[in-house]
């Protein structure tokens, strides 16, 4: 409990969550000295859909045939407003003692790679970054979470882990098991 | 003597040169080396697509839609002309000329991504600096999503012996072979 409450967080970004390449959940990820953790929230959702007609409600007594503008800026601004929302409610509901969000002990973590999808010769692509606990289990973050990966690696560098890089991706070399580990 | 090879990744980005600004291009990432481009596609993109929604707005809706025109406009404009960028940079990587700058993967030493807040964390900017040997630090700001990733993945596929530590990704110096 006071563990939650002691730990500084390091970085959030919003980004949908899989595990073993299923279940995809809309939320946060959040990197702390000592785990990663994953919190369902939908507030960026909500702002995608109330984001338009908020702004459409707001320039119709002025320019009632900007409507197709309004929308996307609404759009736009909606998911902004949302994307903070949920980092702020993820922090919070973590502090609070993190129940029902996945929990990733960087202990336990043992590798790090991207999966790249592209379409159109490669001008837009999807990426996921990928991390692999010693049990098997990859869970998967989709969204702008590029330099995430290079972030774990820096702070399990910091916990003492080795970490190398490999043509597949990032490489954590397992822990010695000392007595009582 | 353009350099048509299909890099491993793309990414529109501002250059800096020890921290200067040196201008808009589009770095590429080759297996033996990293490069970058300056190209502003983009700016005109903007420009053009601003003058064809104040058309469409005019057309259709009979009024010229105040800001909301040339911040859609620039938007659109951004998209295209990134994906434009990122099309033609490959095509214009000349060799000694003023716009290229190549950078042998060889001579890397450290890499890491200064991160900066920007709006209570709401738009974050990130630039991956690549430092090499003889000190000089490329610095390379934008969307750089896992382009620090990739760059030490395509050192490891040349054997060098690339390490995370708090600060960053170490490239451990080559070491001193015959004729090396």
């Amino acid at each position: 409990m006071e563990m939650a409450e002691s730990a500084a967080l390091i970085r959030s970004e919003s980004a949908r969550r899989y595990v073993d390449g299923r279940m995809g959940r809309w939320g946060v990820v959040l990197l702390y000295p000592d785990r990663l953790a994953s919190v369902n929230v939908r507030a960026e959702l909500w702002g995608c859909f109330f984001g338009p007609v908020v702004m459409i409600a707001a320039g119709w007594p002025v320019t009632e045939d900007g409507g197709a503008f309004h929308a996307i800026i609404g759009v736009l601004l909606g998911s902004t407003i949302g994307r903070l929302i949920d980092r702020r409610r993820a922090a919070r509901k973590m502090a609070a003692g993190g129940a029902g969000a996945t929990i990733i002990p960087l202990d336990r973590i043992d590798s790090l790679r991207t999966d790249r999808t592209t379409r159109w010769s490669g001008q837009f692509a999807v990426e996921t970054l990928v991390v692999t606990t010693t049990d098997g289990t990859e869970y998967g973050f989709r969204g702008r979470v590029g330099s995430l990966q290079t972030e774990i690696a820096g702070t399990l560098a910091g916990l003492g882990r080795e970490v190398r890089a490999t043509p597949l991706g990032l490489a954590v070399t397992p822990q010695p098991v000392r007595n009582g580990a | 003597m353009t350099d048509r090879i299909k890099p491993i990744r793309s990414e529109s980005t501002f250059f800096r040169l020890d921290g200067n600004r040196k201008g808009k291009g589009v770095v590429l990432l080759y297996p033996d080396r990293l490069v970058n481009v300056k190209i502003y596609v983009e700016y005109v993109c903007w420009f053009v697509m601003v003058l064809i929604l104040d058309v469409v707005a005019y057309r259709v809706f009979h009024v010229i839609a105040s800001w909301l025109v040339p911040f859609s406009g620039i938007l659109l404009g951004g998209l295209i002309g990134r994906a434009v960028d990122r099309w033609l940079a490959p095509g214009m990587v000349a060799p000694g000329a003023g716009n290229t700058t190549i950078i042998p993967l060889d001579e890397i030493s450290s890499l890491r991504t200064d991160r900066s807040g920007g709006l209570a964390g709401l738009f974050p900017t990130e630039t991956v600096v690549v430092t090499t040997a003889d000190g000089t630090e490329y610095g390379f700001l934008g969307r750089t999503g896992y382009l620090q990733a990739d760059i030490a993945s395509a050192l490891a596929e040349l054997g060098r012996d690339v390490r995370a530590t708090p600060l960053g990704l170490a490239v451990t110096p080559r070491a001193l072979g015959d004729g090396a």
